[in-house]
Formats: structure tokens, sequence, C-alpha cells
């Protein structure tokens, strides 16, 4: 890219840890690079606890505003800003239990002859959100903090050590939890936990 | 409810990511720091960068190869010198030579308007009676090249009608809020002598088609609510079509309804 005197401007690609810094030091910048990052992930993350891409807009907004009112207490682990952006929307996120279950309920009551006259891509919003309802239905078995660690572990990547950073609480915390989760679960969905790449104990 | 398994990921829309973006950065109450964008674009270059627009220049890139430069009608509202203008590329733009292969995999890159500097290009693709409109504006604040292009519909006939006329309005992060790309392209038949768009704080930009009737136009403002793609309360574009013999025939087009042309990211 050629700036306006000729010379080319190389473009600048901060670590995570120095945009964390600097963030800390209330870089409005460093937010916004910070959302260029990762506001696809935590969109995600927000809709598979949430179950509705709209709500997902929403609190990946609210987490970002969060990001930036809680900026003096920003933390990254290993390198990476995600676990604490993830502990910030996993607060978000449940804050927004009470409209998850009214939209849970909604979704559930859509029939699915409604898919064809949707266009390609909101039938497959739709498919998703129902999908996700019906996951998240699965899931009430556990309690909260069961559920945290199943979407961060199983469904986020993070690893053990990065979901004890982003929930606050020890490594050892974290494996409990997810053992009790996969106890009261049926095999199957055990089974599936264990496909994702973090789902299995590991060191 | 045999798994656990959710649906897959999904990015968020073009439009929503830079709304949420600007909403964001309004809310910390500061403006980005000029060294996090390789891209900034002073006023004074812009206002250049209008003024060569606003000559309704097309610059041809023919079979052979060579560079034509089609003169287009007058800009007759704003009266700044252009500095020199950009080059335009000789080499079709990577990322609409991708994303374009993907709905018109045999399209040539045909005729190419560049935009602003740093330069950016309105392309437009054919395979044989068919063509798409990509334009790169959009994907200037990323330099890691992840944005994909801003693509038009694939199109075919030469019949004009107000869905054909539709802008795309594109934006790109400035230091200090959003640059608005006002773009519209396609072709029509040897009947149509020009294309003119008037927008609502007076300028106009003006295309003359191209012997087989390809023509495009493209608008950055230099200020107002334009500039920065504040519509509220702005009065609609009007687009007049003169044909080489007869009346010409005005299109008024909706803020919302016909200024979202294109097919990849959301309005």
């Amino acid at each position: 890219m050629t700036s306006l005197e000729g010379t080319v401007v190389a473009a600048e690609v901060a670590t995570d840890d120095e945009l964390v810094e600097e963030l800390r030091r209330g870089s409005s910048a460093a937010l916004g690079e910070l959302f260029d990052r990762y506001a696809d992930r935590v969109y995600n993350y927000c809709f598979r606890r949430i179950g509705s891409w709209h709500q997902a807009e929403d609190l990946t907004s609210v987490t970002f505003l969060e990001v930036w009112k809680i900026r003096e207490r920003a933390a990254s682990y290993d390198g990476e800003a995600l676990p604490w952006l993830y502990g910030v929307a996993t607060n978000v996120c449940r804050n927004a239990s009470r409209s998850q279950r009214r939209h849970l309920r909604a979704v559930d009551r859509l029939p699915a002859e409604d898919q064809a006259d949707h266009a390609d891509d909101v039938a497959q919003a739709v498919d998703g959100e129902r999908r996700m309802a019906e996951v998240l239905r699965a899931l009430e078995q556990l309690s909260r903090r069961d559920r945290d660690v199943v979407a961060l572990i199983a469904w986020s990547g993070l690893t053990y050590e990065q979901a004890a950073h982003a929930l606050h609480v020890p490594v050892g915390t974290v494996r409990s939890r997810l053992a009790r989760a996969r106890q009261r679960l049926s095999q199957a969905l055990t089974e599936s936990l264990s496909e994702f790449p973090n789902g299995a104990d590991h060191e | 409810m045999s798994d656990l398994i959710p649906p897959p990921e999904r990015p968020l829309d073009e439009q929503t990511r830079h709304q949420m973006r600007a909403e964001l950065i309004a809310a910390t109450g500061q403006p980005i720091s000029r060294k996090s964008r390789a891209w900034l674009v002073p006023t004074a270059a812009a206002a250049a960068v209008a003024a060569v627009i606003g000559g309704g220049a097309l610059l041809l890139n023919n079979d052979s190869g060579e560079q034509q430069l089609a003169p287009g009608g007058s800009d007759t509202s704003e009266a700044t010198t252009p500095s020199s203008p950009s080059e335009a590329p000789t080499t079709p733009n990577p990322a609409c030579a991708k994303a374009v292969k993907e709905f018109l995999p045999d399209a040539d890159m045909k005729y190419s308007q560049t935009t602003g500097d740093p330069a950016t290009d309105v392309e437009i693709w054919v395979d044989g009676d068919q063509w798409q409109v990509c334009d790169t504006f959009a994907t200037l604040d990323d330099p890691a090249g992840q944005k994909t292009p801003t693509l038009f519909a694939v199109q075919q006939g030469l019949r004009v009608t107000q869905e054909r006329l539709r802008i795309s309005m594109n934006f790109v992060q400035l230091s200090d809020g959003f640059q608005a790309e006002y773009v519209a392209a396609g072709r029509v038949s040897n009947d149509v002598a020009g294309i003119s768009y008037t927008f609502p704080d007076g300028h106009v930009e003006t295309a003359r088609p191209a012997a087989d009737g390809y023509w495009s136009i493209a608008y950055l403002p230099d200020n107002g609510p334009l500039a920065g793609g504040d519509l509220r309360g702005v009065d609609p574009i009007e687009v007049k079509v003169e044909p080489a013999i007869g009346v010409s025939q005005t299109y008024t087009l909706e803020w919302g309804a016909d200024t979202c042309a294109q097919i990849n990211h959301g309005c």
C-alpha cells in the first residue's frame, strides 16, 4: 500500500500482549484492534450460549463495551487476549439468560414449513438456531458453572488453563466441573463432547 | 438429541461489523489513533480524488491490453482542481479475481475505474453477455487482506431499469469516523448516451458508456453527511439516463432500497 508521499507503508501487527497493555492504558485503538481480531469468535460464543444470532450480535456489542469499561483489569494469558474476552462474554451472556429462555421457547415453536419461505442464508440461520436450541436444552440439566466449562472447552477450543483464566477459578475446578458434566449427561452426549479438540481429558 | 455439536460458526456480516465497531469506538469518546490504520486520506487529497472521479472518467482496458481514457461528463457542482490522477491497474485486483470466479468462473476483467489514493478499483468482469461488478474500496482498511471486495449481482441484458441503476455504498474506517463510497456500474444499449447521478449534496457523477455499453461511476464525498454515510433526512439520489435521441428519463433512488446493490454484505 502506498502513502501519499509514495513510500510503502508497512502494516503494523501488534501482539495480543501489546494490545492488552495499551487497552489497560486507555487506548481505544487497541480496543478496536481487539474487536477486529475477535469479534467473530465472541459473536459465535455468545450464539452458542444464547441460541439467537440476533441476540448474539447485541451481546457481542455489550461484551466489548464491557471490555472497555473494565479495561484496567484486562489481561492476556500465554500471549492471548481471547481467554479474558471469553470470560467477559460469559458474564454478559449469563445476564441474558432470562430472555434466552423466552427465545428458546419461541424457536421451539417455529414450524418446519416456515423454512421454505426463506432465502438460503436465512434458512441456514434458522436451522442453526433450532439446532442450538436443542443443544442448549440438553445442557439444562447441568449447572450454570458446568455449562460455562462445556462452552469454553468443548465448543470454543480453550485449554483447561485458559478456561480457568477466563473464569477466574483454579484449573482443578475446571477439570472437576467438566468431569461432573460428563457424569450427568448421557453417554452419547459425553462422546460427542470428546470430538472437540479439548473435550477429552488431556494434560 | 444425540450429540452436543453446535451448528457451524458464522461470521458477522460486514455492515454489522462496521456499525458495531463505529459505535464501540464512539462509546470510548476517543478517535482512533492514526498509527493504527494504514489507510488515511487527508481532506485535501479526498477532495482532489472526488474531483478526478467527478470527471466521470471511465478508464478502459480493451482486449488488446491498451489503455484508453474515455472522458466522461463534466462535474457541474464542484470545481476543484485534481491532483495527479492515480494510474488505473493493467492487471485485475486479485481480490476481485478470486471473488468473481465464484460466480463467473470464466470471466475476465474488461474495464476498471480507479478511485482514490491509495487506489482502489471498480472493475467490470465479463463472460460473454454476462457481467459482474467488483469494487475493492471497502478492503482498504484491512491490511491483512481478509475482507472480500464488494460484488454486484451477475447481470445480463441491456434494459435500463431502476434496479440496474442502484448504488452500492461501501465504507472504510478513518481516524475520525467512516468514509463512504458510492458506486454504480452496468451495461446499456447504444441508445444511451450518458447516465448522470445527482447526489443530494449537489455533486454530479456522469458516465459515458463505452462502445459496447459498459459504464461505471464512483463517488467519494469529501465532506458533509454523505462522506460518513449518515443519510438521515437526506434527499434521494436522482439518476438521469440520456438517450442518443429523445427525452431523458429520470429515476429516483431511495436510500436503503436502492443503495444496496451489493450482494455480499448487508445494508
